[in-house]
C-alpha cells in the first residue's frame, strides 16, 4: 500500500515536471516567433520586456498551484528589491550624507567630526546580527524611540485627533447662506451617530443591555460598512494591477494591443 | 451533488480563468466606458487650475513600482496639468524604489509641453527619512536637497533662484502621491499642519478608506484613490490615458466578482436551508 503511495507521488512529480517543461517550452517558442517576426524588437529592450514577461507569467502561475518557477521569480524580485535598496541608500544617504563629508571632505573644507555620533551608534545597530551582543544595538533602538516618539506624538495628537475631534464637533449647518439645504448636513449627522455608536461598541466599562445594546449593534453596522468599503477598495487596487501587467503581458510582449 | 452544492466547492481557480478572460476581453477589443469625476477629484482639479501661472507646486512621489499601474497615471496625470498651466514643478521621492518612475514621467510630460529641466521642473530625487526630511524641507530645503538628482547645486538651478524658495512655507500646493509610509500621512501630520501649505494627495485604492477623514477635517483639500481617481483626474485634465484605457477592464472584472459574491451567498442560503431541512 506504501509502495503504491509512494509510486503515486512520484507519477504525480514526474507529470509536474513534464507540464513545467512543456510550459518553459512554449514561452521559449513564442519568444522565438515574436523575435523572427520583428514583433520584439532585437535589441536590449526586446529583451527587458521578454525578461519582464517571463518573470510576470511566473509570478501568476502561483495562482495555478506553488512551483519552483514560482519560487524562482519570488526570490529575484526580493534580491532585487533589496539590493537596489541597499545601492540607492548607500549613493543618496551613507556616501554624501556620511562617508564624504566625513573622511572625503572637499577641498578647503574641514571633516564634520561630529558626524562620528551617527557613525557610533550606526554600527551599534549591527550587533543585532550577534546574539551574544545584541544588546548593544538597544543604545542605538533607544535613541531612534527616544527622538520617534518625541517627534511623532504630540503632532499625531494634534493632527490624528484633535483635528479629527474638531471636524466632528463642528455646528451643523442644515441651510446654507441662501436658505438652500444642504445636503452634507445629513452625511456629517451620520458620521456622528457612527463615531458615537461604535465608540460605544468599544465601551466595555458597562454591560451592553438595553439602549446600550442597540447604540452597540448599530456600531458593529458601522464597523462591516467601513470593513466592506475597506474591502471593495482593495479588490479594486489588486485588479488594476492584474489588468496593468495584463496590458503589458498583450501590448507590450505579445504586441495584439492596438493602443 | 446539486449546482449549489457544485458551486460551494468550485476550484478557485475557475473564478481566476474568469476574472482573467473579463480582464482580456475588454483589453484587446478596446470597450471604453463613461468616467464620472467624483467631488474628491475635482477639488483637485479646481485647487491646481486656481494657482497663477509661475506658481510652485510639489509633487511627492511616494510609492515603488508595486503601486504604478495605480499611481504611475496619476503622476503623469497632474503633471500634465501643472505644465498645461505653466506651473513649476518640484519633484522627489521619499521611497526610493519610485525614483526612476518619477524620472519618466517627468521626461514624458516635460517633452509634450517643451518644458526645461532647472527652469521648469526639478527632479530633487529621493532623501531617506520620511517625516525628517519634511521637517527639514520646511525648515530650509536647500540644506535638505543641496543638490538636485543630477547632482547639479540646487541654488544655482534658475527655477529655485527666481522663484526665491527656501523652505516649504514658499510653496502653495503640495500633491502627495504616496502608497504607504511614508506617505500622505506624513505630509499631514508633518507638513500641512506645521507649514500651512494647501495639500492634495493620490492614493492606492487599498488606502483611500483611510484619508477620507482628512478630506472631512480639511486636511486634505482634495483625494485622488486608486485607478478610478486617476482615470477622473486624466479625464478632467483631457488626456485620457493608461488609466481611462484599464477602467472598463476593471469594470467587468468587478462584475464577475460581484456574480460570484452573489451567486455565492445564494448557495450558502440555500445549502443552509437544506440541511435545517434535513
Amino acid at each position: 500500500m506504501a509502495a503504491e503511495v509512494s509510486e503515486k507521488k512520484l507519477e504525480e512529480k514526474k507529470s509536474r515536471v513534464v507540464i513545467l517543461v512543456a510550459l518553459v517550452g512554449i514561452f521559449v517558442a513564442v519568444n522565438i516567433y515574436l523575435f523572427a517576426a520583428g514583433r520584439l524588437p532585437s535589441n536590449f529592450e526586446g529583451l527587458g520586456i521578454m525578461i519582464a514577461a517571463g518573470l510576470s507569467l511566473a509570478i501568476y502561475s502561483f495562482l495555478y498551484r506553488d512551483n519552483p518557477i514560482y519560487k524562482f521569480a519570488e526570490h529575484i524580485y526580493i534580491g532585487l528589491s533589496v539590493g537596489y535598496i541597499i545601492v540607492y541608500n548607500y549613493y543618496n544617504a551613507l556616501k554624501p550624507n556620511l562617508l564624504d563629508k566625513l573622511f572625503f571632505p572637499p577641498p578647503g573644507e574641514r571633516a564634520e567630526l561630529w558626524l562620528i555620533v551617527p557613525l557610533f551608534f550606526g554600527i551599534l545597530m549591527f550587533f543585532r546580527f550577534s546574539p551574544k551582543h545584541a544588546w548593544v544595538s538597544r543604545w542605538s533602538f533607544a535613541f531612534i524611540v527616544g527622538y520617534g516618539s518625541g517627534m511623532a506624538i504630540p503632532r499625531g495628537v494634534k493632527t490624528m485627533i484633535f483635528a479629527q475631534m474638531e471636524a466632528t464637533l463642528r455646528p451643523i449647518e442644515f441651510f446654507d447662506m441662501y436658505g438652500n439645504f444642504n445636503f452634507t448636513a445629513i452625511a456629517t449627522l451620520i458620521a456622528i451617530v457612527g463615531i458615537l455608536a461604535v465608540l460605544i461598541y468599544f465601551f466595555f466599562s458597562l454591560e451592553h443591555k438595553g439602549p446600550l445594546k442597540v447604540a452597540s449593534r448599530v456600531g458593529v453596522w458601522f464597523i462591516m460598512i467601513a470593513f466592506g468599503a475597506q474591502f471593495g477598495y482593495t479588490v479594486m487596487a489588486r485588479m488594476s494591477l492584474l489588468i496593468e501587467r495584463i496590458r503589458f503581458l498583450l501590448g507590450d510582449w505579445l504586441n495584439v494591443l492596438r493602443s | 451533488m446539486g449546482i449549489f452544492e457544485k458551486l460551494m466547492k468550485i476550484d478557485r481557480r475557475y473564478i481566476f480563468v474568469m476574472i482573467a478572460v473579463a480582464i482580456i476581453l475588454p483589453t484587446i477589443y478596446e470597450v471604453r466606458m463613461k468616467i464620472d469625476i467624483s467631488e474628491p477629484v475635482k477639488r483637485i482639479y479646481d485647487r491646481v487650475e486656481s494657482l497663477k501661472p509661475g506658481s510652485v507646486v510639489l509633487i511627492s512621489n511616494d510609492y515603488d513600482p508595486a503601486a504604478k499601474a495605480e499611481l504611475y497615471p496619476m503622476t503623469l496625470a497632474v503633471l500634465r496639468h501643472c505644465f498645461r498651466k505653466n506651473l513649476k514643478v518640484l519633484a522627489m521621492n521619499l521611497w526610493p524604489q519610485g525614483a526612476g518612475l518619477v524620472r519618466m514621467a517627468l521626461s514624458t510630460a516635460a517633452k509634450e509641453y517643451k518644458k526645461e529641466n532647472g527652469s521648469d521642473y526639478v527632479f530633487l530625487g529621493y532623501k531617506p527619512g520620511g517625516a525628517v526630511v519634511i521637517i527639514g524641507m520646511g525648515q530650509n530645503l536647500l540644506g535638505t536637497f543641496p543638490k538636485d538628482a543630477d547632482s547639479k547645486p540646487l541654488a544655482e538651478l534658475p527655477l529655485i533662484k527666481e522663484k526665491g524658495i527656501k523652505t516649504l512655507k514658499d510653496i502653495p500646493l503640495v500633491i502627495a502621491i504616496g502608497a504607504g509610509v511614508p506617505g500622505i500621512d506624513a505630509w499631514v501630520v508633518y507638513g500641512k499642519d506645521q507649514y500651512g501649505f494647501s495639500l492634495v494627495g493620490g492614493c492606492t485604492g487599498v488606502m483611500a478608506t483611510d484619508y477620507y477623514p482628512y478630506l472631512n477635517s480639511g486636511q486634505l483639500s482634495g483625494l485622488m484613490g486608486g485607478l478610478k481617481g486617476a482615470a477622473e483626474y486624466e479625464t478632467l485634465v483631457g488626456r485620457p490615458d493608461e488609466a481611462t484605457r484599464n477602467m472598463s477592464p476593471q469594470s467587468f472584472s468587478h462584475l464577475v466578482i460581484i456574480a460570484f459574491v452573489i451567486l455565492g451567498n445564494i448557495a450558502l442560503i440555500v445549502e443552509k436551508s437544506k440541511k435545517k431541512r434535513r
